[in-house]
């Protein structure tokens, strides 16, 4: 084995027969494991810390919030889309009906202003009758 | 460290905290919490920090247990989490520019009751180590955390990084080159 060899094998905190006997020969080896030994001791130098105090009852607590938070989540994901689809499904209907309505009162001012007497029964008769008439020009009477 | 004398009471406890046993994940907590803890705070040097990852791992356990399937050791399995944790946690910091360095190890310890003792040289040594440390890039810190202060042998750190053991070794050959040059003067 060579130094290099013996220097990596030695930094990887490893040790064998072939290693000990080239450190007997080698000077330059053997303060290299020397080294690496002072380094451990300053490596431990490090000491632990403790634990923070209350540490399981702030992860019960946050187990729960995070529990919360994914039901909370849960029910913005589905009812936030909910309610947006309502909300445009019901815009619909209204614009829908007022639609109607307003195209109704101006088929009832242009027939009045044509003076067609049909108008008297649009209140029993259906919108599309009304139009026929007044788009026809009130022609058939 | 690890208790690592009694991974059949760890696989049982998994298993348990599995089916929402909150006393048998109690304690597998109070088994792993102080080894967890430290592991982190070597890596990530801030207290505060280091206290909420480690809070996080246990919520990952907490849910996630059904993962473990018993092949491997309980111990590797959370310490990949462990180890997966930490790295996340340094990508966070240095996606958020303006933030406290992590380099900063000094700044955030834990009070000083909670320390163990020291008289002022071997609190400016210490320092110096928590320093040196701070600088070794990621993988060979993280790597030299586990090998050296929580004892895992090269085979298991292997596995908890998801790597292969030459490049445990390798990473902790060039982790020691490194403190040895930013330690010259104290060794």
């Amino acid at each position: 084995m060579d130094c290099k060899e013996v220097r990596r094998t030695l930094a990887t905190g490893q040790s064998s027969a072939l290693i000990s006997r080239h450190l007997e020969s080698c000077a330059g080896c053997r303060e290299e494991l020397a080294a690496l030994e002072r380094l451990d001791v300053e490596l431990n130098l490090v000491g632990d810390v403790e634990v923070r105090p209350y540490f399981m009852t702030r992860l019960r607590q946050r187990i729960a919030d995070r529990a919360q938070g994914g039901r909370s989540r849960w029910l913005r994901r589905t009812l936030i889309p909910l309610g947006a689809a309502a909300v445009c499904l019901l815009a619909s209907i209204t614009g829908l009906r007022i639609g109607r309505a307003v195209s109704a009162r101006q088929v009832t001012n242009v027939a009045t202003q044509a003076g067609l007497d049909l108008l008297d029964d649009s209140s029993t008769g259906s919108m599309a009758t009304v139009s026929d008439v007044v788009f026809s020009g009130g022609d058939d009477e | 460290m690890t208790d690592a004398g009694a991974p059949d009471r760890d696989y049982e406890l998994v298993a348990r905290t599995a089916t929402g046993d909150q006393v048998a994940f109690e304690e597998l907590v109070s088994r792993h919490e102080r080894a967890v803890l430290n592991t982190i705070h070597r890596y990530v040097g801030e207290y505060d920090a280091a206290d909420d990852i480690a809070q996080e791992v246990f919520v990952i356990l907490w849910r996630k247990a059904g993962s473990f399937k018993g092949n491997a050791r309980f111990s590797t399995w959370l310490y990949r989490v462990v180890v997966n944790q930490c790295l996340q946690f340094r990508r966070k910091r240095r996606a958020r520019p303006g933030t406290v360095s992590l380099d900063s190890m000094d700044g955030d310890n834990p009070p000083e009751s909670l320390q163990v003792a020291e008289d002022h040289e071997k609190r400016r040594r210490a320092e110096a180590v928590r320093s040196a440390l701070a600088q070794l890039p990621d993988r060979q810190r993280i790597a030299l955390v586990l090998a050296h202060y929580e004892g895992h042998t090269y085979q298991e750190v292997a596995e908890m990084m998801q790597t292969s053991v030459s490049s445990v070794e390798s990473l902790i050959f060039r982790a020691k080159c490194s403190l040895r040059e930013k330690l010259i003067d104290q060794i």
